[in-house]
């Protein structure tokens, strides 16, 4: 089992703030030969999906057991945001490896530390 | 509905990652065969020995069956390219030769491979089959240079099915905008699907959108393998070492090294 914790609730972070926090693991894949940490954004709507891992990070041998502190300086683009057709998610994916069950954090960047919305509002259609 | 949900929801729409019908929930739907299953069908192509088609019509769920056919193939060990053709046709050739670059033993998954010119369809096919290499390829219409391994196709209650899926809690609201989306594109599940994302984001109800609905589902993995670290992973790396120092917690308990 791997947990994030995050020191900052909610998650909103402006840019350039630290995403600072703990990652924990317990009960990993025997085969398990090291666990990485990504900082990263996604998209989701109706059309492709997009991806990038903008920094990482890899404890070799992380054994069955532990924890770790760990700081992201957060990036100053993109921001999250929200519309009809697209949004734009940030997240932090501990990942074991070789494989495994991942774990997915979502966090918030944005100006000021909020998702920028981008649908119409009511009237301006 | 709580200050969280109306931050999300403004007017009465869905923020796209919300909507129950994003391309991150509809392809993590698994394919569903008509006919058989997949024992039945992976026996038929091993028979075929990994040469065949899968076709049918547009929306029929022909590029979800190649995904999950590579996933199995890869968990059973086969070495795979997972490829599709451009549409410029300049490119076929190139196309053609990274193809025939893969080993022996590689099988061929090519999506779309209509937009190949028959010409290099049929070179395609030929110096495959000369080489032994499988290739499985998603087309529209029935060549006779392949075997045709799966005919894909839908039906209402498939729709509806894979609808209930995406949408547990409100499916019944949905059913007779769903299935008249699904008649008007003539059972075209991708196309309705598309639809019916717009009109969810018209008419969802606030209260009903869950937040922990995409997340929960279709968490968005990134690639197990990443490319080489670049500055940014190296600084960040840098951060947590410092902070780990700091914090005096840097060392896990299993004794793992900071990183």
């Amino acid at each position: 089992m791997i947990a994030i914790q995050l020191d900052q609730k909610p998650p909103h972070y402006a840019p350039g703030e630290e995403i600072t926090g703990e990652l924990s693991w317990s009960e990993l894949p025997v085969d398990c030969t090291s666990l990485e940490l990504r900082l990263f954004w996604y998209t989701n709507g109706k059309g492709d999906r997009d991806l990038e891992v903008v920094a990482s990070c890899r404890l070799e041998r992380p054994g069955p057991i532990g924890r770790q502190r760990f700081a992201f300086s957060s990036p100053g683009a993109p921001y999250s945001f929200s519309g009809k057709l697209i949004s734009l998610s940030w997240g932090l994916e501990a990942v074991p490896l070789p494989g495994g069950d991942s774990l997915l954090v979502e966090l918030v960047l944005g100006p000021s530390g909020e998702e920028v919305q981008i649908s119409r509002q009511q009237g301006a259609d | 509905m709580n200050d969280d949900r109306q931050s999300q929801v403004r007017n009465g729409r869905c923020p796209a990652r919300l909507n129950p019908l994003a391309v991150a929930r509809t392809d993590n739907l698994t394919f569903r065969f008509l006919l058989h299953n997949w024992e039945t069908h992976c026996q038929a192509l091993q028979g075929l020995r990994f040469r065949g088609l899968i076709c049918g019509p547009h929306g029929s769920g022909k590029t979800t069956l190649l995904d999950q056919l590579h996933t199995r193939l890869r968990a059973a060990g086969r070495i795979c390219w997972r490829t599709r053709p451009q549409l410029d046709r300049q490119s076929h050739a190139g196309f053609l030769d990274a193809c025939l670059d893969q080993p022996a033993e590689t099988i061929l998954l090519v999506d779309s491979a209509e937009q190949l010119s028959r010409w290099h369809w049929w070179r395609l096919v030929r110096e495959t089959g000369r080489r032994k290499q499988g290739l499985v390829a998603t087309v529209h219409r029935f060549s006779p240079l392949l075997p045709v391994w799966v005919r894909t196709g839908t039906t209402p209650e498939l729709f509806w099915e894979l609808f209930c899926e995406l949408v547990p809690d409100e499916a019944e609201r949905w059913q007779p905008v769903a299935l008249e989306s699904y008649q008007r594109h003539r059972g075209n599940i991708r196309a309705a699907f598309r639809e019916l994302y717009d009109r969810y984001w018209l008419e969802c109800e606030p209260d009903k959108l869950d937040p922990a609905l995409n997340r929960g589902r279709d968490r968005v993995l990134t690639p197990k393998r990443l490319p080489v670290a670049g500055a940014g992973a190296r600084a960040a790396a840098s951060a947590i070492g410092r902070v780990a120092a700091q914090s005096g917690a840097g060392r896990g308990e299993s004794g793992a090294r900071v990183c």
